[in-house]
């Protein structure tokens, strides 16, 4: 796992040093809060790279002083910006210093970058997605079969995060090249669409359950039921979460019961 | 007999030993470690299932649960809730309670489905009052990560090492003992209620899972309803269609 630079002169990364780092980045959000996030999840990521640096007192709290700010990204993406970061680092050590404004504003803006990209391709396409591909595995009447493509996602993962430090640190600034690339947003339209197909396969499947549910008198209620929810949870805008929407049904379902 | 029934009786320890480790590592994955998405609530529930021998009841009680709270992002300040540890708890407290059901939330039979809905709110009201337990820890961890800053004057970075072990702690721990307060609540409280629920109320419970995809297909068709999006979920709705059409064609030819 020595990755070469092959632009600049900084020393290949250390095999153990990187393991080190990537298992620490898992840990990115353990201490996240609502002040500076996600700030000191990174300083620790970076602390194996930094004990390797033989740094005085100062250099030290000036190093955790730098990294200690506000810093928030996607968790499945950060390992790009820790790669450059630690790649910067080196760099910048290597020139004797005086790179600390060009690696807070490639913190700054490389995070918020990979934060937009991550949101838009984990949360909001992926999730969804793979959730429901889970809920219709369910068909099959195999109950512990949904637990295959969350065996997937977690596998595959843990794997691009690895990559991704790799890539980060062989890549240094240049990610912004590879942030620029149109391959993400291909990436989150094909999983918007996908998980905009998988919601109308999980509104056929739904209809269809309604479907039989209205064949019997005793429960055709619940059909009527079934629309009420699906027209209540689009009226709310996913603005009230689902928890709560479970408690305003509690009075439908009376409603319906009663009928 | 139920593990339920044996709760806090010698015999059921080594379960919710491990039940309560299960938990903890799901409310660290949550989000403080990996973030693996087996938290979530249908993949938690089935190895809460798996764990007590019992897959289909975590399939009853994660897949409902999982569909009504689709639509809750992580995206922004949003509301999170606390749904590993709770949903953990309740799955192992209702295994064996639950057997010949059904499997899908709008395919139960009436006795079941009213547990099943009466036990999706206990997750309900678990969640959202976690959130706050959630919220209070971030806050805590404000102070704890100024007091590791405040140590560097002597240049020891172990001290952040250690502020970040102690996030961790703090998180399992709570995994751990939310799992075992939701199921202790479960076994002794909610269980033992549904049967003296008043019957209308104890009918509408019944109908809860049946709405629960319904939750999930509004959360997700306003997610994507753009006039593209609709496009896409208009194709998935009828060739979810088509096919169930084809298979009953074909059934029916059969016979």
């Amino acid at each position: 796992m020595n990755i070469a630079h092959p632009h600049r002169s900084v020393p290949p990364a250390d095999c153990r040093e990187m393991r080190t780092i990537y298992l620490r980045s898992l840990a990115l959000q353990a201490s996240w809060n609502p002040v500076r996030m996600q700030h000191l999840g990174l300083l620790t990521a970076l602390l194996p790279w930094f004990r390797r640096q033989d740094a005085g007192r100062d250099e030290t709290r000036t190093f955790c002083r730098d990294h200690f700010g506000y810093f928030n990204t996607n968790p499945y993406m950060a390992n790009y910006l820790l790669g450059g970061l630690v790649r910067l680092e080196a760099e910048s050590r290597a020139a004797g210093g005086g790179y600390a404004r060009t690696i807070r504003s490639f913190k700054d803006s490389v995070g918020r970058a990979l934060a937009s990209i991550g949101d838009q391709l984990f949360w909001l396409g992926l999730h969804p997605g793979l959730i429901v591909v889970a809920a219709l595995t369910t068909l099959s009447g195999i109950p512990w079969l949904p637990l295959v493509p969350f065996g997937m996602f977690a596998v595959g993962q843990m794997i691009f995060r690895l990559m991704a430090l790799n890539t980060g640190y062989r890549l240094g600034m240049d990610i912004v090249d590879l942030l620029g690339s149109s391959i993400w947003h291909r990436l989150i339209l094909v999983c918007k669409r996908g998980g905009a197909m998988l919601t109308g396969v999980l509104a056929g499947v739904t209809a269809l359950g309604a479907a039989r549910l209205a064949g019997d008198p005793e429960t055709r209620a619940t059909t009527l039921g079934v629309v009420l929810a699906c027209m209540l949870t689009l009226a709310l805008r996913r603005r009230v979460p689902g928890e709560y929407v479970l408690l305003l049904l509690v009075p439908l379902a009376m409603l319906l019961a009663a009928l | 007999m139920p593990v339920a029934s044996v709760f806090l009786v010698d015999a059921a320890w080594p379960l919710w030993t491990a039940a309560a480790l299960l938990g903890a590592w799901l409310t660290l994955d949550e989000t403080s470690w990996i973030q693996t998405w087996f938290s979530q609530p249908l993949p938690a529930a089935l190895l809460a299932g798996l764990l007590v021998g019992d897959v289909t009841a975590g399939l009853l009680i994660g897949l409902p649960f999982q569909l009504a709270t689709l639509g809750n992002l992580p995206v922004g300040q949003s509301f999170l809730g606390d749904k590993p540890a709770p949903v953990v708890g309740v799955v192992v407290a209702a295994a064996g309670d639950l057997e010949g059901v059904g499997t899908l939330p709008w395919a139960m039979s009436d006795n079941g489905a009213t547990l099943v809905g009466w036990l999706l709110i206990l997750l309900a009201i678990a969640s959202i009052l976690g959130h706050q337990v959630v919220h209070l820890e971030r806050r805590l961890r404000i102070g704890w990560s100024a007091a590791s800053l405040r140590s560097l004057r002597d240049g020891n970075t172990r001290r952040l090492d250690q502020a970040q072990r102690r996030c961790l702690t703090v998180t399992l721990v709570r995994g751990a003992a939310t799992t075992l307060i939701w199921g202790l609540v479960a076994v002794k409280v909610w269980i033992p209620a549904v049967s003296r629920l008043p019957i209308l109320l104890g009918d509408a419970m019944a109908i809860l899972p049946a709405l629960c995809p319904a939750v999930a297909v509004g959360a997700l068709a306003e997610l994507y309803g753009s006039r593209r999006g609709l496009r896409w979920l208009g194709m998935g709705l009828l060739g979810s269609l088509a096919v169930a059409w084809l298979v009953a064609l074909r059934v029916g030819g059969a016979q």
